[in-house]
């Protein structure tokens, strides 16, 4: 009996806010914000920063292809074209997907673009550009915080929930194209 | 043996003894008569018989030869007619004779009385033959007197010797006679003083006899008096004791009459009880049997209540199903929303008014999935809230299955109580009626004892009239005694 003022209410403010939003201008501070994805590899918490991903697509069909390395999933139709899907998980060591297909995937580069998948998504999160460190000896000190994957992070980044460990997708990206021998630095390297 | 017969026994075996030997007597005296008359009809039937038959056939021989002779003088045969009818007389005589004789004397003269007549016949026969040839008077004169005469004084010899001897038997047979007359006399007389004897004998014996026993039976009278006279003494004592004890049965009775009727009155009460008990047992019956409908509703809402629960589980289930498709529309916003933040943050100051637009539609989706996970929450706990009411419910109703169980006890129970009521009360009403018939049969008692006290009563009058009876007794039987003593005497 008593949920529904509560409801009501809860309701009402998330209106207002919705309409304050677009009744105000764009606020400066928007920029000095930076956008995070957080994410979970195997069970352990990354994010990563949404300036260097191309998209997202979730629950594509992944087509296996016979490879050299475990990390290639197989190919996917993303947005007209096929694009290599490549696991994260094994990129960041954790070895093959533990069960089944993970869903989700980001992409990445412009010209010749792949996409990273991995199996958990936990949202979005907007923080200040204060919130990010400079993460001298990731090896050191990530493997403790956020896993093995700590060749791929520079970066770690302060949230209400605690630390996570940015993913840095130009570096993992890299890695792929070195490995299928292109050379070729990216734009965002 | 003797000592079992009574008098009447004794005098009448005596009577008939006497009465068998007259019998006897008679017996002797009527064959003895027998006897002489069977001598006397054997005399004049059959000796006078064949004296007559003896001069019937020295008649027809001389017939016979008288016809002859007229033939002979005239030759007329008429006379071998008549010679011929007497010849036939003669045979039939002769031969009713030899039948009719039983000594062989008798029957050889007969025998030499039928060859002489033969003889006679043959030599007759001849004469005739002769006269019949014409020959002369004379030599048929000669050859007659020559030949037929030695035989009819043959014939006439033979039948006078046959007629000597039956005299001879006559006289026998008359001396028989008399000798067995006689005989009959000699027996009949000694037979009678036999009898006579024997007569005095059983009419001694008999006198004897009785004279003792009756004189034993008048000594056990006396005896038997003066017993019967103490004897009437201790029941007129006995009766006066008997009076007093029937005087207490008589109390006794009455109070175990009064007892009865207490008990009628007690088992008429207990019956009253009993039917009230089992009027409130079938009010007890008929409430159970409306509780237990009531609790047959209370089943049927609460099964009511169950089947609903289910479809509020499905239907949360469904509205689960739904917000599934929520949350993927959310997701899909979210996602699309970061897509357009992403193509935004590529347009650059043109793209921010637009990645204000995305970032406004991906907090909604991000309320949206919010909402979506707290309705996720609420529906998990309906949906326990349902399962948790389910199972109480259905904890509810096996509850309530065995409240009607127990009902159906509790009624079983009632019918048990008024059927158990219905039996005491029946009972009681036995005991009722059985303890009026016991006090009818009280009273009865007591009443037939009252008879037993006034014959007691008349018990103890009817003693000195036994005393008294028994005195007399006493006094007869000695003059009895006195009267027996001198008949055995004399």
């Amino acid at each position: 009996m008593n949920e529904t003022p509560v409801t009501e209410s809860k309701a009402a403010k998330l209106r207002q806010e919705f309409d304050l939003a677009f009744a105000l201008p764009p606020s400066q501070a928007s920029e000095e914000a930076i956008d995070l994805l957080m994410i979970r590899v195997a069970g352990d918490p990354y994010a990563i920063l949404l300036r260097e991903i191309a998209g997202m697509v979730v629950g594509r069909a992944v087509v296996p292809i016979p490879a050299v390395t475990l990390d290639l999933l197989g190919l996917a139709g993303i947005r007209g074209g096929v694009v290599p899907v490549f696991g994260l998980a094994s990129l960041l060591g954790y070895g093959g997907p533990a069960s089944g297909s993970p869903r989700w995937m980001i992409l990445c580069g412009a010209d010749e673009p792949i996409a990273l998948a991995f199996s958990d998504f936990e949202g979005y999160l907007r923080v200040p550009k204060s919130s990010l460190h400079i993460e001298e000896n990731p090896r050191a000190t990530l493997t403790t915080r956020v896993g093995r994957g700590g060749q791929y992070v520079n970066q770690v980044a302060s949230t209400d929930a605690g630390v996570r460990a940015v993913i840095s997708i130009p570096l993992v990206v890299a890695t792929i194209r070195n490995r299928s021998g292109h050379h070729r630095p990216s734009k965002e390297q | 043996m003797n000592r079992s017969w009574t008098f009447g026994q004794k005098i009448a075996a005596g009577f008939a003894a006497v009465v068998v030997l007259s019998l006897l007597i008679g017996a002797v005296g009527v064959y003895g008569l027998m006897t002489v008359v069977a001598s006397k009809d054997r005399v004049l039937e059959v000796e006078a018989q064949n004296l007559v038959d003896a001069e019937k056939l020295r008649g027809t021989v001389e017939g016979r030869s008288a016809a002859a002779r007229g033939y002979l003088l005239t030759r007329d045969e008429r006379f071998l007619e008549q010679n011929k009818s007497m010849l036939a007389v003669f045979a039939a005589t002769l031969t009713r004779m030899k039948t009719q004789v039983d000594t062989d004397d008798s029957k050889q003269l007969l025998d030499l009385v039928g060859r002489d007549d033969a003889e006679y016949q043959a030599a007759l026969g001849r004469v005739i033959a002769l006269r019949k040839t014409d020959a002369a008077i004379d030599a048929v004169v000669r050859a007659f007197d020559s030949d037929i005469l030695p035989k009819r004084e043959a014939i006439d010899q033979s039948v006078s010797a046959f007629v000597a001897l039956d005299h001879r038997l006559l006289d026998e047979g008359k001396k028989a006679a008399t000798d067995k007359a006689s005989f009959a006399t000699t027996g009949v007389v000694i037979v009678s003083l036999t009898v006579l004897l024997l007569s005095i004998g059983i009419a001694v014996v008999l006198t004897r006899t009785l004279s003792r026993q009756i004189g034993s039976a008048v000594q056990h009278v006396q005896s038997s008096s003066l017993e019967l006279q103490a004897a009437a003494n201790q029941q007129a004592t006995g009766a006066k004791e008997q009076a007093t004890t029937m005087n207490e049965i008589t109390t006794t009775i009455r109070e175990l009459l009064a007892t009865s009727k207490q008990i009628a009155e007690s088992a008429q009460r207990v019956a009253l009880i009993a039917e009230e008990t089992a009027t409130s047992g079938r009010s007890g019956e008929q409430t159970v049997s409306k509780a237990n409908d009531v609790i047959g509703g209370i089943k049927r809402q609460v099964e009511l209540i169950v089947t609903h629960m289910l479809d509020l589980g499905k239907k949360s289930q469904q509205i689960g199903g739904i917000l599934e498709i929520i949350n993927e529309l959310a997701e899909q916003t979210n996602i699309l929303a970061i897509n357009a933040t992403i193509e935004a943050a590529g347009a650059g100051e043109n793209g921010k008014r637009f990645a204000v637009v995305a970032d406004e539609i991906r907090k909604l989706a991000d309320r949206v999935g919010g909402s979506t996970k707290e309705i996720r929450g609420l529906i998990d706990e309906i949906r326990a809230a349902v399962n948790t009411t389910v199972m109480t419910t259905e904890g509810g109703t096996k509850a309530v299955d065995a409240g009607a169980r127990q009902l159906s006890d509790v009624a079983t129970a009632f019918r048990q109580i008024v059927s158990l009521v219905s039996t005491t009360s029946e009972a009681a009403r036995e005991i009722e009626l059985s303890t009026k018939q016991q006090s009818t049969a009280v009273e009865q008692v007591n009443d037939a004892v009252a008879n037993v006290a006034q014959a007691t009563r008349e018990i103890e009058a009817s003693s000195s009239q036994t005393l008294q009876t028994a005195s007399e007794l006493t006094s007869l039987s000695r003059n009895l005694m006195l009267l027996v003593q001198s008949q055995a005497n004399a």
